[in-house]
């Protein structure tokens, strides 16, 4: 066993404790996750305020019912951001006229800054995790990792996709697949 | 059985990413009714590509969040629904009556509403039919309703979880979502949220289906509170 052994062992304890209605607990897991929650939502939705109620939304989940997280299917951060990967990619595709025109109307330099100015946390940031899906995610072939990050990053979906890039939908889904496939891979021997 | 997971794996890989959308939500469902609930390799293909999606995250670098969020959290996080506006507070209890009553009434009606089907049963039409190629065990249910669209689910008796999906639907209003509920007696439990992608929908449900009342769905807040807060919209009882 690793060191993410040992964290994910952690995680599990935090979530039992809130199952339990510790309201350390709790604040132990957002100080742990909530930073890289907002990361996520962010870059999805690109906005920093919808990305703060995307968290707000997700840990109060959390909160409100802790039952909902089942060991059996994977680690308690793969079940926190896949949360809020969804909420992100609820609201991106309910709001893809506001968010089109909340883009033209920040300009460039304006839309890095939303992405990129805010203090980085690393105190809690589990850089080693970090380094770990950096690489495997470097080590794709350009073509698979593009329509990974433009469906998970850019919350765009399969036919989007296609559209946006002019390949067959076909090819945009089995380079998901292949892509996700050595991802899989890559990360496996790393989890929990 | 050995069954071919190929196109389910591809599916799973795309779902796992948010990708899904169009009538590939459905082909999921259906072939996933296909295989059963318990298919240990649909399971496997579904959970590690959720973990392997869920990990991408943390590629991104944190951003720091508003400190007081979690005490917010704390604070607001035990009440079952978030307060509706306009609503004062002395009116909240008649409303939680109101809503309580009309919970209970479709519990009634569901009831109702069973026996109607089991009463149609004998005469050789059922709502709650059984899958095509699927395990004889598996059960399908077709919800009712006045909204445009169609909403299914299919689940197997006895055993917990379930998929619901759901075409041709409208978007449920502006920051809004559908929350599906598993109903027994009049105790409506959330099953969770769901926005339509291209008039699609798609939502594992973890109850055990076989022993609910009633299954339906409504339109929230895309907070997905937890307790309902509108009418239902579709309805299955379950037979």
């Amino acid at each position: 066993m690793g060191m993410i052994d040992i964290s994910e062992a952690r995680d599990r304890d935090l979530v039992r404790r809130v199952r339990d209605r510790d309201e350390d607990a709790f604040r132990g897991l957002f100080a742990r996750y909530a930073p890289t929650a907002k990361a996520l939502a962010q870059r999805v939705v690109r906005q920093s305020h919808l990305a703060e109620e995307i968290v707000q939304e997700a840990f109060m989940a959390v909160w409100r019912n802790p039952d909902a997280y089942d060991d059996a299917r994977g680690s308690v951060r793969s079940w926190l951001m896949g949360m809020v990967h969804h909420r992100a990619v609820d609201l991106v595709r309910r709001e893809e006229a506001y968010r089109r025109r909340a883009e033209d109307s920040i300009p460039e330099a304006m839309q890095d800054q939303v992405d990129h100015a805010d203090e980085v946390v690393e105190r809690v940031a589990l850089p080693e995790e970090r380094r770990t899906v950096r690489e495997a995610l470097d080590e794709l072939p350009d073509e698979q990792r593009d329509v990974l990050e433009m469906m998970y990053f850019d919350g765009l979906s399969q036919s989007q996709i296609a559209g946006k890039t002019g390949l067959p939908l076909g090819t945009v889904k089995s380079r998901t697949l292949l892509g996700m496939r050595r991802m899989r891979a890559a990360l496996e021997g790393t989890e929990r | 059985m050995i069954r071919d997971h190929d196109l389910i794996e591809e599916l799973l890989a795309v779902q796992a990413l948010g990708g899904l959308d169009g009538g590939d939500i459905e082909v999921l469902a259906r072939l996933r009714t296909e295989h059963g609930f318990g298919c240990e390799e649909c399971v496997r293909l579904e959970t590690g590509f959720e973990e392997t999606a869920g990990r991408f995250a943390f590629a991104l670098e944190p951003i720091e969040i508003d400190p007081e969020m979690a005490d917010r959290i704390l604070a607001e996080g035990v009440a079952p629904t978030r307060p509706e506006p306009s609503v004062a507070a002395p009116e909240v209890v008649d409303l939680r009556e109101r809503r309580g009553r009309r919970w209970y009434a479709v519990a009634a009606v569901a009831a109702a509403f069973a026996l109607v089907v089991t009463t149609a049963a004998i005469v050789g039409t059922n709502r709650t039919t059984h899958v095509t190629g699927a395990s004889p065990t598996q059960q399908f249910l077709t919800f009712e309703g006045t909204a445009q669209g169609q909403v299914s689910m299919a689940y197997t008796p006895g055993r917990a979880g379930g998929v619901l999906w759901g075409s041709g639907l409208a978007e449920p209003g502006p920051d809004q979502v559908y929350e599906v509920w598993a109903i027994t007696g009049d105790q409506p439990v959330s099953q969770g949220c769901v926005s339509p992608t291209d008039g699609a929908i798609s939502l594992q449900v973890d109850a055990d289906v076989g022993a609910t009342d009633v299954m339906a769905v409504t339109a929230e807040s895309s907070g997905c509170p937890a307790a309902p807060t509108t009418d239902p919209i579709w309805v299955a009882p379950v037979a």
